[in-house]
């Protein structure tokens, strides 16, 4: 836009600037026929003289003619003729009738008459005839009748000269011939004119200050005026060839140059065969023009500097201050900066967008204000739901084997919450020397509401159980005590068995749970038969009745929450009674030599049959392998079972405190105990964050400390079922790099490594199994 | 029924900008975790920030430093870290300690870390975190 205007103000100037020097030239055009018209003017006049002088020379010859022919006695016809002319002449200053010698009178030499005016009187002047001026010797009558006779003129001029008679002006005389009848010259007349005043009159002629003029005499080559400052002096009378610039064949009109200065030159020729020149500056003669043009240029070209300049502010105030409003408020807005305000009322469409853009911050800001109280409300949210989460997870026993020197059963178990806290929990321990009690619940809800109430239901079942050991006893009372403290109708269904690890008398109670699956030895799973049972909480009164078998070696039962059946596929299908039973029962090899792996391999399979769908419900499953009284005898040293963690990061400080607690007993000093716990935490951490990537199935860990002799040794074996990784083969990092450029990671191995005095790695049963070993040191 | 692992302790000290995060108080009474367990004292004084950490720096405890980092170090120009009652760090903690060297000699400020016992010692050296820290020992 502002291009344009540009434009089309440089296009009107540059016309108007045409314009103007066409103008420009008209008016040189003008100024030069104005010198034209002056040189003619003052040629004309002098022609005008020069004509009524030639004419009265020859009037005056007539008056001659007619004296010669009719009064030759009359002397003062004569004189009255000369002494009248003045009366019709008034640019002559004298007059005369000149006769040949001897003509008139045979006896008289000279007869003349000649009359001149002085101070505006006539006067008669005889001393011409006097016999010291001898007038027909004269230059002056010698040179005009020569002119006549020989060059047949009708009048003639006498060069410019100089009046000897006591004036010292510049004179010319014109004559004309006297002739008798028979046409024989007799005479001559005489006109004289006083050429200084029509000199001084024409050097007067200065149409610019240093501007000069010639008048001159050519046919005799006579300077009778110039007014030329370069030539100095007084050049009248001298020779035209003494100026340098003159040349006689010039053009009427032309220029030349004159001491570096340009004239423009006017020549006319008069009728005589005089000539005047004007001889003009040119840059004098067009300085007013130049001027006023060089004004209307400047004039121009400020007006138009103006409009540009006006037109620039008003697209800068318009257009361009508040796009690049605009733009900065858009890229401080982008940068963050909410606050921004625009401040101005343009009142067009930049106007409008100015104010919408200044209501989008305002929005922005409420909008990032909500969003930012309602992240850090769900930041806390989520802090809380992971402490709980802590809370929920240390209170589930989940070191396994839970009873390492009881060797008449094993017992494993193992819980998938959905959300960060679930409702679904299983608990184990013994009510005394012989009874092991087991539960497995599932809370009517999910999220904190319900694991608060999980754990005041574990905990109460506990309680009870450890006071009465009749489970209906145990149900019919916590379901009392539940009851009470329910303000939430949140009830809770329930499985707990009650085994006699001795003699395997096994009686069970039911609450509204899923029934179990027992495993007969020989005969694999089937549905226990239990009775229905109403849910704990739910009603003031229920009352419970436990069921009883007895257990033999081989035989045992799975636990699990509804969680595991209702595990629902992308299209909506459950996994189902039917599909536990049949992996149950295709898993079932694993259950009698290692509790662990079977429910591991129950989890792959709802994790495969699910297909990455979303964990509905929360999953917990608990698996018990009756071995008997007789079972294989316990360990001589408890420390070569294998234990059982989930690989979580919240289960860390159990490991180390197992580890630091039997260092300590076997008399390691503090600082070998530290490094080596530090060796345990990174490579149990590398567990947790690299073996088990997909969340959902977060597997276990398993670890097993043996302290060995010869030389004093503790290997602590470490075991995944993840990803394949040997940390052997991880490069140390460079440790001789800055801060700067040094990551944040990749020391955990190597500070296993640093701290132990042996490492081994080997994957075998698709388990990783790390070894590391600390000698014993003072 | 022992409800005090679900109370979250937190409470004032010295002034009100210093207070005290105890971590043990998330487990269970019942059950004792020798280690897992670590406060972090903070005090602002202008442009200092001093960190004064006790106990473990370990896994479990470094998203808390590496929290209450990034929520103090605005406008802070000199970071002490007060290691004089830190009894252990692992990997994770040296993390956090390099990130917060980072950041502050992103924003041209200085980290100090003061009074290390040996055994933190020790793994600094062991990892070269001697040579980029500034260590310093008081007294």
């Amino acid at each position: 836009m502002l291009l344009v205007v540009v434009f089309i103000m440089t296009a009107l100037s540059l016309a108007m600037i045409l314009l103007s020097v066409g103008t420009f030239h008209k008016y040189k055009e003008l100024q030069i026929s104005e010198c034209r018209s002056l040189i003619a003017m003052h040629g004309e006049n002098i022609n005008d003289a020069v004509r009524w002088l030639q004419n009265n020379a020859r009037e005056l010859a007539l008056s001659g003619e007619l004296f010669y022919r009719r009064a030759k006695n009359d002397p003062a016809f004569g004189r009255y003729a000369v002494m009248q002319n003045f009366r019709i002449n008034t640019l002559a200053v004298g007059g005369g009738i000149w006769y040949e010698p001897f003509i008139l009178d045979p006896e008289r030499e000279r007869v003349c008459f000649y009359a001149f005016t002085e101070k505006g009187q006539v006067v008669f002047d005889e001393s011409f005839e006097e016999a010291i001026y001898h007038y027909p010797s004269q230059s002056w009558y010698t040179s005009i009748r020569n002119q006549i006779l020989n060059e047949n003129k009708v009048v003639a001029w006498t060069p410019p000269y100089i009046d000897g008679t006591g004036t010292h002006a510049l004179m010319t005389t014109v004559g004309g011939g006297i002739y008798d009848d028979k046409g024989r010259f007799v005479g001559l007349s005489t006109v004289d004119w006083q050429l200084g005043d029509i000199a001084n009159e024409i050097a007067t002629v200065r149409p610019t200050p240093n501007s000069f003029v010639l008048f001159a005499d050519l046919e005799n080559d006579y300077i009778l005026a110039l007014n030329d400052k370069h030539q100095g002096g007084n050049p009248v009378g001298a020779s035209l060839k003494t100026l340098s610039w003159f040349r006689e064949d010039a053009p009427r009109e032309g220029e030349m140059v004159l001491g570096g200065i340009h004239y423009l030159s006017f020549m006319k020729k008069l009728d005589n065969g005089m000539l005047v020149v004007i001889n003009i500056p040119s840059k004098e003669l067009f300085q007013d023009i130049t001027r006023n043009l060089r004004y209307t240029v400047l004039t121009l070209f400020a007006t138009l500097l103006l409009i540009v300049l006006v037109t620039y502010r008003l697209l800068d105030h318009f257009i361009n201050k508040p796009v690049s409003g605009l733009s900065r408020m858009a890229e401080e807005i982008g940068s963050g900066k909410l606050d921004t305000k625009l401040e101005f009322r343009t009142g067009d469409e930049l106007g409008r967008l100015g104010e919408t853009l200044n209501r989008m911050a305002v929005h922005l800001k409420e909008y990032i204000e909500n969003l930012r109280i309602i992240t850090s409300e769900k930041e806390r949210m989520g802090t809380e739901l992971s402490i709980a989460r802590n809370i929920q997870a240390s209170m589930l026993p989940s070191i396994f084997p839970p009873f390492p020197a009881r060797k008449e059963f094993s017992l494993h178990a193992v819980m998938m919450p959905a959300k960060e806290v679930g409702g679904d929990f299983y608990d184990f321990f013994f009510t005394d020397e012989d009874h092991l009690a087991f539960v497995i619940a599932d809370v009517s809800d999910k999220g904190v509401p319900a694991a608060l109430f999980m754990v005041i239901a574990k905990t109460l079942i506990k309680n009870n159980a450890l006071l009465y050991p009749d489970l209906a006893e145990v149900f019919t009372r916590t379901n009392a005590q539940l009851f009470e403290n329910n303000g939430t109708e949140m009830f809770v269904t329930a499985f707990m068995g009650l085994l006699n690890i001795r003699t395997g008398a096994f009686s069970y109670v039911n609450a509204g749970h899923d029934a179990p699956f027992i495993r007969r030895a020989g005969l694999g799973f089937e549905k226990l038969k239990v009775r229905p049972g109403f849910v704990l909480a739910g009603l003031e009164q229920t009352s419970y009745q436990a069921d009883h078998l007895t257990l033999s070696k081989g035989d045992g039962l799975f636990l699990y929450t509804d969680g595991v059946t209702e595990a629902a596929n992308s299209v909506g299908l459950f996994f189902g009674d039917e599909r536990l039973h049949k992996v149950l029962n295709q898993c079932e090899p694993a259950f009698c030599t290692e509790l662990h792996g079977f429910l591991s391999s129950v989890q792959h399979a709802i994790h495969d049959f699910v297909q990455g769908a979303p964990q509905s419900d929360d999953i917990a499953m608990l698996g018990l392998f009756y071995t008997g009284a007789s079972g294989q005898g316990a360990a001589e040293n408890p420390s070569d079972a294998m234990r059982w963690i989930p690989a979580r990061i919240e289960f860390l400080p159990q490991l180390l405190e197992i580890v630091e607690e039997r260092l300590g007993k076997n008399g390691w000093p503090p600082e070998q105990r530290m490094r080596f716990m530090l060796a345990t935490e990174e490579a149990f951490v590398n567990i947790v964050n690299h073996a088990y990537p997909e969340a959902a199935e977060k597997g276990m860990a398993g670890f097993r400390l043996d302290i060995l002799s010869d030389p004093l040794r503790a290997v602590l074996s470490l075991v995944d079922e993840g990803i394949p990784f040997n940390p052997l083969e991880r490069s140390a990092p460079d440790l001789s790099l800055s801060a700067e450029e040094r990551e944040e990671g990749g020391l955990g191995i190597f500070l296993v490594r640093k701290n132990t005095d042996g490492m081994e790695y080997v994957y075998e049963e698709g388990r990783n199994v790390l070894k590391l070993t600390l000698f014993f040191k003072v | 029924m022992d409800m005090r692992g679900f109370l979250l302790k937190k409470h004032r000290s010295r002034t009100f900008l210093s207070w005290s995060f105890h971590k043990k108080s998330l487990h269970s009474t019942d059950e004792k975790h020798r280690g897992d367990f670590m406060q972090i004292d903070i005090q602002k004084d202008n442009s200092t920030l001093t960190l004064k950490l006790e106990g473990r720096l370990d896994t479990l405890s470094a998203p808390e430093l590496d929290a209450r980092l990034k929520n103090s170090l605005e406008g802070v120009e000199r970071l002490i870290l007060d290691f004089s009652s830190l009894q252990y760090v692992s990997s994770a903690g040296l993390r956090v300690i390099l990130s917060a060297q980072k950041q502050m000699t992103a924003r041209n400020g200085k980290m100090v870390v003061k009074d290390v016992n040996p055994g933190v010692l020790d793994i600094l050296e062991m990892t070269g975190f001697a040579g980029i820290l500034t260590l310093e020992t008081t007294g």
